[in-house]
């Protein structure tokens, strides 16, 4: 039956209007709800990974979305903070790794995660270039945001200053670049990595203090026998290098300085159990397991995900129907063809068989339109941060 | 009996439905290389009787024998390949495949049983007889009515059928295109000694016929002996 495979081309070929409109119609049926779905299903792998990188993560109680949000994919951060002094606590039980956070700064535009140096390997991040951010000032870059911004080990980032007009805050701290974290595919390319104690420095709770005869005389508002007062981008550093890294302080309770949230490692989960249990009883704090609260989270995509699939069994059957009337109409404008077989001699069934391989080539054509959309569309959110 | 690329013995054929349109043909012989004219008026059942020889249609009674088979006792498949290797058909309207160019359209019979390459130099041979080289690339909507003719007669011829059924072959041709185009189709018939039945009620085609035989006169008990109508 080669003859009617061959006679199909020809037609489809010859007919390229009708054959791609239908073709096109039914590639784009089938390639929207296929790659939705595999995208869901990267969309899912990612977040749960990443997720599941922190066994146990503690914060200011609320919103427990809001806080695996902020601490594990680096999106906004929590309205309430807690302090080091539930970090001391937890790291008072036995056998756990509490990692202190603070993603409460950007840095030109990007989130400004400074985090305990333990937290770098427990998830797994290695540098491209240069190292991790050891010292107090340094900063690492995700993969996306060094290719964003065009920045590189070497270079400086400056953190941003939201409150214009309130002259408490601190001044915006130029911040040395000394590497690049390898591309992850995740929310981890989108940020800064620094130090935690760098979070203190941006936040104004530890600073340097300028040498009081670099000043002129413009500087200084008022002079007494034993202080003056200077102008206040003068009263603290805005860079750290070498020379005055070892002179930032604070004069605060170090206990009390804000994190956005600790996260708890161990190589055993009973510890994990244990704290979890003693850090719900507080009215202050809650515990959560990330991974549980993007499955919850998931839950919800993956309820949508059915409405569409839905939706979309409902277009597939609409095209299904629109090519079955199309072939219908075929049919009846091919009668003249069908008499010209019938008259040479073409097999009992020809016609039918014709119009089926007709559909099998426009389902060909269907299912190759498909394919190059689907890959295009991976192709696309691959390079895309899904989690 | 024997010797007769066409011979119809006591057919009778009745179309189902009330209107109960019949024909019947006690005798009527044709023998290879002649060229026959079937006339009468319209609805005298000269297509039908085409259908019948061709096997599209099976008589009620009787027997038809093409090419040396009894094709109303075979089976539809049969006639069917009977009628794809040894029955060329040139058909009343001007019927060819609209996505198919000239050669593909020539060789459709020849596709049908994979023979298309073999035929090829065949199908170019007859395009260049009956003067429709040129139009071997183009598809039917960009030929004339004479050249789609041609083109049909072609494709009707290929295979070297022992028989060749044409159904008003000048149908939609003026009478200069007409007149060329059967010429040209009997003499790509006659060079492989084809047996020609033609179904026509144009007077101009009579002269190349060998033999006009009326329809009605089929139905007469007198015309079955021997071939019937008048002999040119």
């Amino acid at each position: 039956m080669k003859w009617i495979i061959g006679l199909a081309i020809r037609y489809a070929l010859r007919n390229p209007v009708q054959t791609a409109l239908l073709a096109v119609s039914l590639g784009v049926t089938a390639a929207i709800p296929t790659a939705s779905r595999l995208i869901i299903d990267r969309f899912d792998q990612r977040m749960t990974a990443q997720a599941s990188s922190v066994p146990l993560l503690v914060g200011a109680r609320g919103s427990r979305f809001d806080l695996v949000l902020a601490s594990v994919f680096f999106r906004e951060p929590p309205e309430r903070q807690i302090s080091v002094e539930t970090w001391n606590s937890i790291a008072a039980v036995p056998g756990l790794e509490p990692v202190q956070m603070n993603a409460e700064h950007t840095a030109s535009g990007r989130r400004l995660v400074c985090i305990g140096h333990g937290a770098y390997r427990r998830l797994g991040l290695s540098p491209a270039a240069g190292s991790l951010p050891l010292l107090l000032g340094d900063v690492t870059l995700g993969a996306a945001v060094a290719r964003e911004l065009g920045l590189a080990v070497g270079d400086t980032i400056t953190t941003d200053r939201n409150e214009l007009f309130d002259l408490s805050v601190p001044p915006p701290v130029v911040l040395p670049i000394v590497g690049v974290l390898e591309p992850t595919g995740t929310s981890i390319d989108d940020v800064v990595f620094a130090s935690i104690d760098t979070a203190w420095v941006v936040g104004g709770q530890t600073h340097s203090h300028a040498e009081g005869e670099d000043l002129t005389s413009d500087d200084i508002i008022a002079a007494g026998d034993n202080a003056i007062a200077v102008r206040p981008t003068l009263q603290t550093e805005t860079t750290i290098n070498p020379s005055n890294i070892a002179t930032f302080h604070g004069h605060d309770d170090p206990s009390l300085r804000p994190l956005t949230a600790v996260l708890v490692f161990a190589d055993d989960p009973k510890p994990i159990t244990i704290a979890a249990a003693r850090i719900e009883s507080d009215p202050a704090l809650q515990a959560v397991t990330p991974v549980m609260v993007v499955d919850e989270l998931l839950g919800v995509v993956l309820r949508v995900q059915r409405v569409f699939d839905a939706i979309t069994a409902l277009l597939a059957a609409a095209s299904l129907l629109l090519v079955m009337l199309t072939s219908a109409l075929a049919a009846r404008l091919r009668s003249d063809e069908f008499a010209v077989l019938e008259s040479v001699g073409a097999p009992r069934g020809t016609a039918s068989r014709l119009l089926f391989a007709q559909i099998a080539v426009v389902a060909v054509a269907a299912a190759v339109i498909a394919a190059v959309l689907v890959a295009a569309a991976l192709a696309v959110s691959a390079g895309m941060n899904l989690a | 009996m024997t010797g007769h690329a066409v011979r119809l013995e006591g057919v009778h054929f009745r179309r189902p439905g009330p209107e109960g349109f019949e024909v019947a043909a006690h005798s009527l012989r044709v023998s290879p290389g002649e060229v026959v004219a079937l006339v009468g008026p319209s609805g005298s059942g000269k297509s039908t009787l085409l259908q019948l020889i061709s096997g599209e249609l099976v008589p009620g009674d009787g027997a038809v024998h093409v090419a040396g088979e009894n094709i109303s006792s075979q089976s539809e498949a049969d006639r069917r390949r009977l009628r794809l290797q040894r029955i060329g058909v040139v058909a009343q309207t001007l019927s060819l495949i609209e996505y198919l160019n000239g050669i593909e359209n020539i060789l459709l019979a020849a596709t049908l049983l994979g023979r298309a390459r073999d035929e090829r130099g065949r199908a170019k041979e007859l395009a260049a007889r009956l003067e429709v080289t040129h139009v071997l690339r183009r598809r039917p909507a960009r030929m004339s009515q004479g050249e789609r003719q041609r083109i049909a007669v072609c494709r009707a011829l290929l295979m070297r059928p022992p028989v060749l059924l044409c159904d008003e072959p000048t149908g939609n041709l003026d009478a200069q295109r007409g007149s060329l185009a059967v010429e040209l189709m009997l003499a790509a018939a006659r060079s492989h000694d084809a047996a020609v039945v033609i179904a026509t009620h144009d007077d101009r085609v009579l002269p190349y016929a060998d033999r006009v035989v009326e329809v009605a006169s089929l139905s007469e008990k007198a015309q079955s002996a021997e071939p019937a109508g008048d002999a040119r």
